[in-house]
């Protein structure tokens, strides 16, 4: 009860440093959903998953936990890929970690990262939890 | 700033597959709390420390820092991240990692400037920071002893990883040196073979045995001895060999 105090106060005062320190402005002024539930949830180009706390729970579904809207990190929940020939976007010189899992490569250039923190994904089947 | 680590976990306890926000900050790092059971856990090691699966700990699974440009040339069938999120303004550019920021916290472990870039290894319970320049010092590539285990922490400086293995292949001991004078060509004594920092060689001539991953990845110092304040310290003190 007591850390779970301090996290707020600490958040709520912008005293985020160290490895989470945020770069820019706040999540919750991003364009998108002003609701604080879908600020946590999936990108809304995302169509097929379920961000939690809203979907499930206008359907009426069980419902998880309320979502973190403590910190104001957006995690990428299930995120889409592109080859690597479908995009210049990343130059050559660009950090990025790789992995390899069940036979699949993937890459998270590091300065997605450093704006999301968490990925939650999955590879060849197998999840995989990404952060930085 | 960030401390700069990347790490992969895979996040399955107890058959559940758990997906995580960001807490925020606890003590001076980093937390996630995971949707399924609302328990707090740690960045860097992957411990919950609070909630009902407190005591608990994700496995941490290779995922090393390399360049954009050389892990494509050496798989050239990955998949990268779409940029085309609703957040792509965030996605700010250039990330140079290790740098001093006047902004940013400076932690208690007076040892190395904050910022030093560190290789990370954990080997049966116990840590120890590699300084990216003491490795270059090294020639890339130290053999070392942690735990009793026989370890090998390699940097390379091309594609700027950093990562430790196990130097053994069938219970048997490897040693390792870089054969290249000014560059990154990592070999063995025992056969002169060849390895890439994935582990593997690139000659065969241990067949398709690889070199087992140890919990590693490249962290700012202030966020390992954070974490890791019993961490100890590597110092190259001689040329290397």
């Amino acid at each position: 009860m007591i850390r779970g105090l301090v996290v707020t106060a600490m958040v709520a005062l912008g005293l985020a440093v160290g490895c989470s320190q945020q770069e820019g402005t706040p999540a919750s002024v991003v364009p998108g959903p002003a609701s604080p539930t879908a600020v946590l949830s999936a990108p809304a180009n995302d169509q097929n998953s379920t961000p939690p706390g809203t979907v499930a729970a206008a359907a009426g579904a069980p419902v998880a936990p309320p979502p973190a809207r403590l910190s104001g990190f957006v995690p990428l929940d299930d995120p889409t890929f592109l080859n690597a020939h479908e995009t210049e976007y990343f130059g050559d010189e660009e950090l990025v970690l790789g992995v390899e899992l069940a036979g699949e490569f993937r890459a998270y250039p590091v300065r997605m990262l450093r704006y999301h923190h968490i990925v939650n994904d999955t590879l060849g089947g197998e999840p995989l939890l990404v952060t930085y | 700033m960030k401390c700069s680590s990347g790490v992969g976990f895979d996040p399955t306890v107890d058959g559940q597959r758990l997906t995580f926000d960001v807490l925020g900050l606890l003590e001076g790092v980093f937390r996630m709390r995971d949707r399924q059971t609302g328990s707090i856990w740690t960045h860097l090691d992957g411990k919950a420390i609070a909630g009902p699966l407190e005591g608990k700990r994700l496995e941490i699974v290779p995922i090393p820092q390399t360049t954009w440009g050389e892990w494509k040339a050496d798989h050239s069938e990955t998949l990268v991240l779409d940029p085309d999120t609703p957040f792509q303004d965030r996605y700010v550019r250039p990330v140079r990692i290790g740098v001093f920021n006047p902004n940013e916290a400076i932690f208690g472990d007076d040892r190395l400037p904050s910022n030093t870039l560190v290789v990370g290894v954990e080997v049966g319970g116990v840590y120890k920071g590699y300084p990216i320049s003491e490795l270059e010092m090294a020639g890339s590539v130290v053999n070392d002893t942690i735990a009793g285990q026989p370890v090998v922490v390699i940097y390379d400086p091309i594609s700027r990883t950093g990562v430790a293995y196990l130097r053994q292949i069938d219970g048997r001991s490897l040693e390792f040196y870089n054969a290249s004078e000014d560059g990154y060509e990592i070999r063995d004594r025992a056969t002169g073979s060849r390895w890439d920092v994935h582990g593997r060689t690139l000659d065969g001539a241990y067949g398709e045995a690889r070199l087992e991953f140890v919990p590693s990845f490249i962290s700012e110092w202030y966020g390992w001895s954070a974490y890791h304040p019993e961490s100890q310290l590597y110092r190259a003190g001689h040329a290397r060999h």
